[in-house]
């Protein structure tokens, strides 16, 4: 509901009209110089290809005697590129959403190459017919252009003007970017009507210069009589700029949930609208009103609460007897076995419950939410839990902001006992979420709306190997066995990883592992079809020794081989998906005819106190060696400080693992 | 009587329209190597004129698990030249009972905009019904109109590994008077002609075709898959008539779309003497405006209608400075034209291991445009899409593989340079320290020539500084390792070369334990592949190219270690190639020579096991392991 009549009452009652101070930009599109061509190479990365000399987005909320308002954002960005390889940042694609009513125009686009020829700068413009316009899908298309006349060294700047009729969403600005950025500044206008949360993210000191204007607006109104009279609204508008500079890129490493949660950014979110001697009308709930809106809304919740009766032969079909938990598991399994999920990022429903749980298939929120439906028509306590995946980024944990969620779950309650679950993934079993749930907290859709802990530092993921070996019994060969009881998630992948048509080529790799000839007998895969349970890989071995001396690395492969920290350095943290327990078991007969020569000595490594724990414990009788390694993290996210040690740590895992016995034939 | 009649014939219709997709009437046979199985196909092309033909598909196939899902997903292209229409499907059970059918709003319709293009016209439309309940069915139909018959779709009914067919029908319908061509490849029937006053028409059928799958170092799905190829004679692309029935007259056409597309502005055409007019020699010529045209133009790709084959003309790229293909090799014979240098454009089907041409069948298969000069002594050959690679060289993206030369004439195939072993070499030298605590500190020299100097030239040119740190830093077989140091030069030429230098620090290189040091002295250079066993191959081997590696590495280790263990030296000659390695201690340096050398060709299938022994011989000599011991003091 657009309040219109209120400010209309303003427009009366308004006695000054002061002019909105304009605030000149220090850069002016085309004022590119001599000296804008000096640098060869720029102080802030020796190695830079490209620089962004300037980025700068006005975003100003404007009417155009329309009947409510629309924000117009002007983008202007000048860059100098020093590579060819860089010339892709000469091609442009501005996305223009194009739904419901909402469609984002697109306008003044300007684009000019200069290249510095004999001294004098020559500007090369880019004319209309080079602006290309791609149809991507129903909800968007792509303006596309690419500026001409590129040479190395050359500058290019261009601006476009968006008007988006979304006047709620007030768009964001990231300041980073993949190569250096100089100057970078976002400047926002908003009358005081909209009262926006600021949410600054990154390293950068974020702090907005701030001043109070004033702005006359042209609305169109409706005067009472059927006709549409211009007012005009004059309006009390807060001007922010945030500027950074000298900016370094932003680039991905291993174990990275996604940069997006490190890069310097600044978003908003609306909070209420605050009309002319009126109370704020809130347009951000809290978590309680936002769950009472959600379990109302026909796509998310209001079908939780119907009867449902278009599922009962389906239902009564899977329940068995009054087990809660049994009926619980038969019902996970029955959604999870017979549907679909065709987008794993979605939070609301594009039919109804009905609908999906006839078409057997639908996104994350339908297949979940149907999934509860089922679950509560059983009488079984199931709730929906919002949450942002790990290439989503981190959502916040204070304010009731739903764009920043794009995943549903369950949480069933079950004589106390709380399970988790997500019917859309094939292989995954009861009570298990897939790892990229694991980014900070989930939030409760129900009285209390409480957060649900989802942190990777709630997850453990153990694995137990042991390997045995002895003489055969005529003393020629070596045997024994070999028993890996994986983690949930190693056994979750190796299942998605792992084609039926490829087992046998899994354990033909294994023996091809190593470097001397082995039989591999009793192969077994267990619990590779049962998704709820842990996998178990084993298989018997033999072989046999006849070199005079013999260099044995007794961990069968299971060692680190390399370090997963390449980077020498890093900027933000290390989120490793879970904390770690890793033991290795190996219990060896000393074989016939030789003696042990040399051994590797016990060690034992501490990681920041109790952080983390490497040990690598050995010992000897007569004739047995046993050996115990075993690597442990007690949690899942370290800082960028601890980088460095962390990899150093891991060398040293290397190091130690690769060590050898060597066993010499007695003569 | 005659209402049990009628009853009957419902049952039995009902029943035969049930079987029709019943998942168990399927042969074991069609089940072997194979996720999916396609029941029935039917690809009609009804040729009505030189410009117009309509192509309806059908087919149905029975998804067998989860592997073969990929082939229960609808799509298909549309453009300007081709339309889409009348999409239907539908999905069958296990037992062949229809459960669903295509709603129109369920089917997608999104740009296919390649990553490589700015802009074209080219759509795509995609649907899929996203079962889960193996196995089941699906039925699609769809109908299309060209306008122009340049192209005329193929049949493949395979279309890809781990498919099998049961039964697929080709039909294709044309005017009488019309001249038909026809390639048939890995397929030995001939078609069943028939032919009325008003049209001739054209049958393939197959049944039981076995699933293909994949094996290593196979030769290319065109020559295993069958394969049914049409073409025109006489044809009309937009408002163009043509002929290619030979490929002179497929080049006369292409000579017709790139008429009067070749007039520089006066701006460029001084450019042009102002390079070249003070030059006497031809090639020298060539290489001043190929550079010219490198440091002025960079590739932008816009296909719209026509202009998917038709070059923007020279002023336009003269203007905007870029061009895709067409429009940049235009550009070039325009700028070579200038000089007085007959600069020819050349069409070719580009990418690594494409095979060219086929020379029996002129047909306009060509992804990819170059410009050719024939030269007295030697040919120049130019990739004018790229700003950095050297004139006169094609590499592995367009060389070794037959083309089509567009002369005044019409069009003549030609063949581009084949690069031989003496062509492709990466010559290292090593020389390195492993110190008391295991630490090897290196510096490494690498010479790459020919197709083995692609990668490293991309690298060069194409990373930042950043991208080569991190691509050094993720890509030798070390542990734990950091490149310090790196530097590239390159000697541009017909044979470009490209010269690396490394200063690499890692840690912990060599184990120590207790009195011993173990040392993998084969730092850089292993192997990586590894044959498995397979007593059933099923296709021939094929090698795509020939090349030597050479390693000369020299370590200085700590004093006082002496040799307890040392790999074996290892020889081997055959006709897949040569490969050697020696290893050698003396005072305080160990040094290794290995050679590995590949011979491009074609080999039986009865040779795998050979060729697998080859390469796993290798694989093992090149982890050979070097354990000193620490002399008792």
């Amino acid at each position: 509901m657009r309040h219109l009549y209120l400010l209309i009452t303003f427009v009366i009652l308004a006695t000054a009209v002061f002019a909105q101070k304009i605030s000149l930009s220090k850069y002016k599109f085309g004022s590119v110089t001599q000296q804008d061509f000096a640098p060869k190479i720029y102080s802030i990365d020796s190695n830079a290809q490209a620089v962004i000399l300037f980025d700068k987005g006005v975003a100003t909320y404007v009417t155009d005697n329309a009947d409510w308002f629309n924000i117009e954002y002007v983008y202007h960005k000048k860059i100098r590129i020093l590579n060819k390889n860089q010339f892709d940042l000469a091609t442009v694609e501005i996305p223009l959403y194009k739904g419901n009513n909402l469609e984002d125009k697109v306008d003044r686009i300007e684009a000019v190459t200069y290249n510095l020829e004999n001294n004098v700068v020559v500007p090369t413009k880019m004319d209309k017919e080079s602006v290309f316009n791609d149809k991507a899908s129903k909800e968007y298309s792509i303006k596309k252009f690419t500026l001409p006349n590129l040479k190395e060294g050359c500058i290019i700047e261009y601006t476009y003007t968006i008007v988006s009729k979304n006047a709620y969403n007030l768009r964001s600005w990231y300041f980073q970017d993949k190569v250096p950025v100089l100057q970078s500044e976002y400047e926002i206008t908003v009358p005081t009507l909209f009262d926006f949360i600021f949410l600054p993210g990154g390293y950068y000191d974020l702090k907005p210069e701030t001043e109070q204007g004033f702005k006359a607006f042209n609305l169109l109104f409706n005067n009472g009589t059927g006709r549409s009279e211009v007012g005009v609204y004059r309006a009390t508008t807060n001007h922010l700029k945030w500027s950074l500079a000298d900016l370094k890129p932003m680039l991905k490493e291993k174990f990275t949930t996604t940069t997006s949660n490190y890069i310097s950014k600044i978003e908003f979110q609306l909070r209420s609208l605050n009309y002319p001697e009126a109370p704020p009308k809130p347009y951000m709930s809290t978590w309680n009103e936002l769950v009472t809106t959600l379990m109302k809304d026909e796509q998310f919740g209001a079908d939780l609460s119907g009867k449902n009766n278009w599922m009962s032969d389906e239902l009564n079909g899977i329940l068995k007897g009054n087990d809660a938990l049994n009926n619980a598991k038969s019902i996970f399994n029955y959604v999870r076995n017979n549907f679909t999920c065709t987008d794993y990022n979605a939070l609301y429903l594009p039919e109804n419950l009905k609908r999906s749980f006839s078409s057997k298939k639908g996104n994350v929120a339908e297949i979940n939410l149907l999934l509860i439906a089922m679950l509560k028509k059983a009488q079984i306590n199931a709730d929906p839990v919002l949450l942002s995946t790990t290439d989503n980024g981190k959502a916040y944990e204070m304010y009731p902001l739903i764009k920043k969620f794009n995943y549903v779950v369950a949480r069933v309650t079950i004589n106390n006992k709380v399970y988790m679950l997500d019917a859309t993934r094939k292989k995954l079993g009861f009570n298990y979420l897939p790892q990229y749930c694991y980014n900070g907290y989930g939030r409760l859709i129900n009285d209390p709306p409480t957060l649900v802990n989802l942190l990777a530092d709630s997850l453990t993921e153990s694995k137990l190997t042991s390997i045995f070996i002895s003489n055969s019994d005529d003393g020629k060969n070596l045997q024994g066995s070999f028993t890996s009881n994986l983690g949930y998630y190693e056994s979750y992948n190796f299942r998605e990883d792992t084609k039926d048509n490829e087992i046998d080529n899994y354990f033909k790799k294994i023996k091809d592992g190593f470097s001397y000839d082995i039989t591999l007998t009793n192969n077994r895969l267990d619990s590779l079809k049962n998704p709820d349970e842990k996998m178990k890989i084993a298989y018997d071995f033999s072989f046999n020794l006849n070199e005079d001396i013999v260099y044995f690395n007794p961990l069968f492969g299971e060692a680190y081989k390399t370090n997963p920290f390449t980077a020498a350095t890093r900027n933000y943290p290390v989120e490793m998906p879970y904390k770690t327990e890793e033991v290795i078991i190996v219990n060896m007969e000393i074989p016939k005819g030789y003696k042990v020569d040399e051994i590797p000595k016990s060690a034992k490594m501490k990681y920041n106190e109790d952080e983390g724990l490497f040990e690598y414990i050995v010992s000897k009788d007569a004739n047995n060696i046993y050996l115990k390694c075993l690597l442990r993290f007690n949690k899942a996210v370290f800082s960028s400080e601890d980088y460095e040690s962390l990899r150093e740590f891991y060398g040293q895992i290397v190091k130690k693992q690769s060590e050898q016995i060597v066993f010499k034939k007695i003569k | 009587m005659k209402r049990l009649l009628i009853c009957m014939l419902f049952f039995i219709n009902q029943k035969s329209f049930c079987q029709k997709y019943n998942a168990a009437t399927i042969a074991d046979s069609l089940k072997i190597n194979a996720d999916a199985v396609k029941r029935f196909e039917e690809l009609r092309v009804n040729i009505k004129s030189k410009s117009k033909a309509v192509v309806t598909h059908k087919y149905a196939i029975t998804i067998l698990n989860e592997e073969g899902a990929k082939f229960a997903s609808y799509q298909n292209y549309y453009d300007k030249l081709q339309s889409l229409e009348n999409i239907s499907g539908h999905l069958y059970d296990a037992a062949g009972k229809e459960i669903k059918s295509v709603r129109k709003k369920d089917i997608g319709d999104y740009s296919a905009s390649d990553n490589v293009s700015l802009i074209s016209d080219n759509r795509i439309k995609r649907h899929n019904f996203y079962y889960n309940q193996y196995p089941y069915t699906v039925e699609y139909e769809d109908e299309q109109e060209l306008n122009g018959i340049f192209f005329l779709p193929r049949w493949d009914p395979l279309e890809d590994t781990r498919l099998s067919v049961e039964q697929s029908a080709f039909f294709v319908e044309t005017p009488v008077d019309f001249e038909l061509r026809i390639k048939q490849i890995a397929f030995k029937d001939k078609p069943v002609l028939t032919a009325s006053s008003s049209k001739k028409s054209y049958e393939w059928k197959t049944t039981r075709l076995l699933a293909l799958v994949h094996e290593p170092y196979q030769p290319g799905w065109e020559e295993l898959s069958p394969t049914v190829i049409i073409a025109p004679s006489q044809f009309e692309l937009e408002d163009y008539p043509g002929d290619m029935s030979s490929w002179a007259n497929l080049g006369k056409f292409i000579n017709t779309l790139n008429n009067n597309r070749q007039q520089l502005p006066d701006n460029v055409k001084q450019d042009v003497h102002r390079l070249t007019d003070g030059l006497s020699n031809p090639k020298e010529k060539i290489k001043v405006l190929y550079d010219y045209l490198q440091k002025n133009t960079r590739y932008i790709s816009i296909q719209l209608g026509i202009g998917g084959w038709q070059p923007f003309d020279a002023n336009y790229v003269a203007t905007k400075k870029y061009g895709d293909c067409k429009a940049l090799s235009n550009y070039m014979v325009s700028l070579l034209k200038e000089a007085n240098i007959a600069g020819k454009y050349v069409l070719i089907t580009a990418g690594e291991n494409r095979s060219g041409l086929k020379e029996d069948f002129p047909s306009p298969y060509f992804n990819h445009a170059i410009v050719c000069v024939p030269l007295p002594k030697d040919t120049m050959w130019l990739e004018c899409t790229s700003q950095t690679v050297s004139a006169g060289y094609m590499g592995s993206f367009t060389g070794n593989r037959k083309a089509l030369l567009i002369d005044d004439d019409g069009g003549h195939v030609v063949r581009t340079p084949f690069y031989k072993t003496a062509d492709n070499l990466q010559i290292r030298k090593v020389d390195a320290v492993i110190n008391e605590e295991g630490t090897l500190t290196a510096q490494v020299v690498t010479r790459f020539t020919g197709l083995q100097q692609d990668d490293m030239h991309g690298l060069m040119h194409e990373a930042t500084a950043y991208e080569k740190k991190r691509y050094l830093n993720n890509t030798l077989s070390l542990p734990t390792y950091s490149v310090e140091n790196f530097e590239y030069t390159e000697n541009k030429g017909m044979l470009p070369e490209v010269i690396e230098k490394l200063s690499i620090t890692s840690p912990n290189y060599a184990n120590i334990t207790g009195r011993r040091l173990f040392i993998a002295p084969n730092f850089f250079n292993k192997s990586s592949s590894k044959l498995l066993e397979d007593n059933d191959r099923k296709y021939d081997l094929q090698f795509n190219s020939s090349y030597l590696d050479e390693d000369s590495i020299k370590i200085a280790i700590p004093a006082n270690y002496v040799v307890e263990a040392m790999p074996k030296n290892v020889s081997i000659k055959n006709n897949y190639g040569a490969y050697s390695i020696t290893f050698y201690v003396k005072d305080n340096f160990i040094e290794v020579v290995r050679k590995n050398e590949r011979t491009a060709g074609y080999f039986s299938k009865n040779e795998y096991n050979n060729v697998l022994k080859f390469f796993n011989e290798i694989y093992a000599a090149d982890r050979g392991r070097i354990v000193l011991i620490k002399k008792e003091s």
